[in-house]
């Protein structure tokens, strides 16, 4: 956590430090910059006053009278006039010149770098407390000796002006010096002249100059200072202010705390944008915060509630099962007592039973299909039913009856498959097959219950063996009858009374319907069966309805009758048994004859529009039409509609019924299309189209 | 013309005189036996006939068993063959009849014998 109330102290304020990092800059460079003005004023000076110096004492040395220097040579020489006037000379020159201290001259000894004064222009008369004069008050004598070994301006003085470049120092004391060489009449240097400046004078001149290099560096910094940290305050002290005050607001809590910079147009206004955004990003998010955490804490609360109450339920339901529990021991073994009864019912029950699970796998067999399958059911629990149940058809194709049940969800009958055994032997059985299902209505798989049919097949043999011999002894008597009857008719036993003749057309007619009858009888039976044999043939139904037509004419004009087609553009082709369609027609157009007295018969063919296509055919006629109540009873076994209508004898009752099933055999439809009573019938059949290319 | 000779072999006596009488009476020359074996010796001691009406269910020798036999004599196979019957046919018992030379099928009570000589008289034209 940052203290933002902490008190920052003066001196370590960011203001002073800047200031001092200034100051310090400003001391080094100033320093700096007077050093060099200082050092170039000094040389300047120092060259200026080598240069008068050297003007001085070239003068002098022009000014002096050679021949008499030349004159003055021994010590005694000093108190000559000569040594006087030209000391003389020489003080005038000094007292003209101020900071001058002393001239003199000087000639070369005989040894190295050792010189000889000649005049001197400085002589006092002060002495000490001690009587005498101060050594370094003591003036030049003619014919001292000079070493000039430290002074190498000096030694340059014969060949021309000279002067110090540096304070020189001897026994009289500190100077700079400026030297001009004395030419004789034949331009020869026999002497110099030396010039002697006090340099006290020019330590005093050199003194102003730091002073006035110090004054203005002083007042500079001063007004700099204040210029710098004015500047400061404004560009960042009070901006930075700005920020901290913002962020310690804003950190404090009061996250509405914004800088909200004004052009400041640098690094700080970037830095105050980014904070404002940061800002207003973190209030955003606290609020959503706040709100989720509002909202969870609601729902956390909800559910706390819910589960205090869902405890209380468990605990109720801890109770209750525990009660359950004790009940479910008494249950289960009243359960187990169920089931080995049911085990014991299903065991010995006398049809085969096979279940299967969802994936067509046997879970359960019972005692009877173990025998007819003959695989113990220990091989045939957990197999695939089609591995080890083969059952076939009619014509031998395999038949997975379990997977058709769960495939389409139907429970199915097959009244006749054939069971081939692990011996190959093949059983012909009836299998009923069912789905299993749970409470829930979820599919847990198939029953499939299967009975060997051997027993009632050959029952079923000698039934129809039967009734073919039943039919073919009623027939023999009958058509014996029918002969007869026609022969006498026909009056091949002479000529008969015409009463008599009435009865035995009577007869006649009675027995050519017991003949029907039995004929129906024998199809009835067959369709029932399934023993009657369907052919599939590529029929022109065109071709079939001409010939019943043709058939049937003769009826038809016998009782004055119209029978006829109307014309078809294209010759239709179905497929069906060709005998089949024409009994299915001779029944649908005898009727229609049958039942009408007046107008008669017409045949119509159509195309239904409907996909796949159909070949529809219509009967209709103009006869007595059939009660609405009637209507439904139509295609049914032995309905004697026509028993009310006693004219109109003849019918087995059968008709209707074996077209229907004959038709539908052929993948057809049969039916009343319109019928009203003293009107006349249309009775409509359908079959399917057959296009070429199909098989 | 020369009457047609028919021999007709059925079981039972009362049909097969009342077919003799009816067909004499129309004109043709009826050979009559009352089972395959009568039929058989017939055949082979008297002329043979123009057409045989067979019936097929009989004790002892069916008219199917009477057919594969004359089928495998000579001449006698030439003969043309009508079962008259009074069993249903199958459509595959009509097929197998025509496959053994059977030029008809006939089942008895459809015809009274008056309409049974007009479908014999077709067979001759």
């Amino acid at each position: 956590m940052i203290d933002f109330d902490r008190k920052i102290h003066f001196w370590q304020g960011l203001r002073i430090k800047i200031l001092i990092l200034i100051l310090l800059i400003y001391i080094i460079s100033f320093s700096a910059a007077g050093m060099i003005i200082y050092f170039q004023s000094r040389a300047n000076l120092l060259n200026y006053l080598g240069e008068k110096l050297k003007a001085i004492a070239a003068t002098t040395a022009t000014s002096i009278d050679v021949s008499q220097h030349e004159q003055l040579r021994s010590p005694e020489d000093e108190n000559s006039p000569t040594y006087k006037e030209i000391q003389n000379h020489l003080k005038r020159i000094v007292a003209a010149n101020p900071g001058i201290d002393s001239i003199y001259t000087m000639r070369r000894s005989d040894k190295k770098n050792i010189w000889l004064f000649v005049v001197d222009s400085y002589e006092t008369t002060d002495l000490n407390k001690n009587g005498r004069i101060e050594p370094e008050e003591e003036k030049a004598h003619l014919g001292e000796e000079y070493d000039v070994s430290p002074y190498p301006e000096m030694q340059k003085a014969f060949t021309g002006p000279q002067a110090d470049k540096e304070i020189t120092t001897d026994k009289w004391g500190s100077w700079i010096s400026g030297y001009a060489p004395l030419y004789d009449r034949q331009g020869q240097a026999v002497a110099i002249v030396g010039v002697d400046y006090k340099a006290s004078e020019y330590l005093t001149a050199l003194r102003q100059v730091k002073i006035l290099i110090l004054s203005i560096g002083l007042l500079w910094g001063v007004f700099f200072l204040l210029v710098t940290s004015l500047f400061l305050y404004f560009i960042l002290i009070k901006r930075l202010g700005m920020i901290t005050t913002a962020i310690s607001l804003f950190s404090s809590g009061n996250l509405d705390a914004r800088i909200k910079a004004p052009h400041w147009k640098d690094e700080l206004e970037t830095l105050a944008n980014a904070f404002d955004q940061m800002a207003e990003r973190i209030q955003k998010h606290q609020f959503i915060l706040e709100k989720t955490i509002k909202q969870k804490t609601a729902s956390l609360q909800k559910k706390t509630y819910s589960l205090e109450k869902s405890q209380k339920k468990l605990q109720e339901t801890q109770i209750a099962l525990m009660n359950i529990l004790e009940d479910v021991e008494e249950g289960k073994k009243a359960i187990e007592e169920l089931k080995s009864k049911y085990e014991f019912i299903l065991q010995n029950i006398g049809e085969a039973i096979c279940v299967v699970n969802p994936a067509t796998r046997i879970i359960l067999v019972n005692k009877i299909a173990e025998k007819l399958i003959q695989i113990p059911a220990s091989r045939l629990i957990n197999q695939p039913a089609i591995k080890v149940i083969k059952i076939v058809d009619k014509k031998g194709t395999p038949v997975r009856p379990f997977y058709e049940l769960l495939k389409t969800e139907k429970s199915q009958k097959w009244p006749l498959l054939y069971l081939i055994n692990s011996q190959k032997e093949k059983i012909p059985i009836n299998f009923t097959g069912s789905l299993l299902r749970d409470s829930q209505n979820n599919l847990l798989g198939a029953i499939g219950i299967f009975r060997d049919i051997s027993y009632e097949q050959k029952l079923d043999q000698m039934k129809n063996e039967f009734v073919s011999i039943t039919a073919h002894e009623l027939r023999t008597p009958m058509t014996a009858i029918k002969g007869y009857l026609s022969m006498i008719l026909e009056g091949d036993f002479g000529p008969i009374k015409p009463e008599l003749k009435k009865v035995l057309q009577e007869t006649y007619t009675s027995n050519e319907r017991l003949i029907r009858l039995i004929g129906d009888v024998l199809d009835v039976s067959r369709l029932e069966e399934e023993r009657m044999e369907i052919r599939e043939e590529v029929v022109d139904i065109t071709t079939i309805i001409n010939s019943v037509v043709s058939e049937l004419a003769p009826k038809a004009s016998a009782k004055n009758l119209y029978l006829k087609v109307k014309p078809l553009p294209t010759h239709l082709h179905v497929l069906a048994d060709p005998d089949k369609l024409k009994q299915v027609l001779v029944n649908l157009i005898g009727n229609a004859i049958k039942f009408t007295d007046q107008g008669g018969v017409k045949i119509e063919v159509e195309l239904s529009k409907k996909e796949p296509p159909e070949v529809i055919v219509n009967v209709i006629d103009t006869g007595i039409g059939i009660a609405r109540s009637d209507q439904p009873l139509l295609f049914r076994k032995f309905q004697q509609l026509e028993k009310k209508l006693l004219r109109h004898p003849g019918g087995t009752g059968l008709g209707l019924y074996i077209s229907k099933e004959l038709i539908k055999r052929m993948n057809g439809k049969i039916w009343l299309k319109k019928s009203i009573p003293g009107k006349g019938s249309t009775f409509s059949f359908s079959l399917p189209l057959f296009k070429k290319g199909e098989k | 013309m020369e009457k047609k000779k028919i021999l007709i072999v059925e079981d039972e006596i009362t049909l097969l005189e009342m077919y003799a009488l009816k067909l004499e009476k129309e004109g043709f020359c009826i050979q009559k036996a009352l089972s395959g074996k009568a039929a058989w010796q017939l055949l082979k001691t008297s002329s043979l006939p123009d057409l045989i009406l067979l019936d097929i269910i009989m004790p002892k020798m069916s008219g199917y068993e009477f057919l594969k036999a004359i089928k495998k004599e000579k001449r006698i196979k030439e003969i043309p063959v009508v079962f008259l019957t009074n069993l249903s046919p199958r459509p595959e018992e009509i097929a197998q009849s025509k496959k053994l030379g059977v030029i008809d099928y006939l089942i008895k009570s459809d015809y009274t014998p008056g309409q049974l000589a007009e479908k014999i008289k077709t067979y001759f034209k």
